[in-house]
């Protein structure tokens, strides 16, 4: 077993609906294949630094699991599959890593609003 | 920034060195308390330049191993969006 987290990035005008359906499947694909699910983290929607496919704001999620190779295998190809997801990255965590996550994913979400001002303000100045 | 080590005298010799050497500490070496995270766009900007470039260990003055960490972790930001790979991108 590793541990493992992954982002991924979902379209933005996409409903509430769509994203649960989604995000279930997901969890599914992690029971599934006797992956331990730890926890989903919805980090809203958010400004992208760079269009990605003409979108320029995305809703990112955070997916944080254990699992075997076998599983980030099956979950990476079920997101390249998907239309509606813009992004994803998977990254093996190590121990130490794992307890500072919870207290610095909650601080970026309202940080990255005060980034997303000033970098939109930033090029305004320079035109 | 630490203002101990300035060799530099006013008025000396014709020293022509280096005219300015600041002794340059790593932050994160210095604070442990900072973690380099690719989740965290905040602190991964100050060691980008203006264009998205990544400042090298020699203006930063990071350690060779910090320096590492924290370009892994400016690419993986790259990845999701969270910095810029070029600057700043023209919104279409």
């Amino acid at each position: 077993m590793r541990m493992y987290e992954t982002i991924f990035i979902v379209k933005p005008d996409l409903g509430d609906d769509e994203t649960k359906v989604l995000t279930t499947k997901l969890q599914d694909v992690i029971d599934s294949m006797q992956g331990d699910f730890k926890r989903l983290e919805d980090w809203g929607s958010r400004k992208l630094a760079y269009p990605i496919s003409k979108c320029n704001r995305g809703r990112y999620y955070y997916l944080r699991f254990d699992g075997d190779a076998g599983l980030i295998a099956e979950l990476e190809r079920r997101l390249r599959l998907d239309d509606r997801v813009l992004r994803y990255q998977s990254v093996k965590i190590e121990k130490e890593v794992e307890k500072p996550v919870a207290a610095q994913t909650e601080a970026p979400v309202d940080e990255a609003s005060v980034d997303e001002e000033t970098t939109s303000e930033a090029p305004a100045e320079e035109i | 920034m630490s203002d101990e080590r300035t060799p530099q005298r006013p008025s000396s010799g014709p020293r022509k060195k280096r005219p300015f050497q600041r002794r340059k500490v790593c932050r994160f070496c210095a604070d442990k308390q900072v973690t380099i995270d690719y989740k965290d766009p905040r602190t991964l900007r100050y060691f980008v330049s203006e264009r998205g470039k990544i400042i090298p260990r020699r203006i930063s003055g990071n350690c060779s191993r910090h320096q590492r960490e924290i370009t892994q972790a400016i690419k993986r930001a790259r990845n999701l969006a969270l910095l810029p790979i070029a600057g700043t991108h023209v919104m279409p």
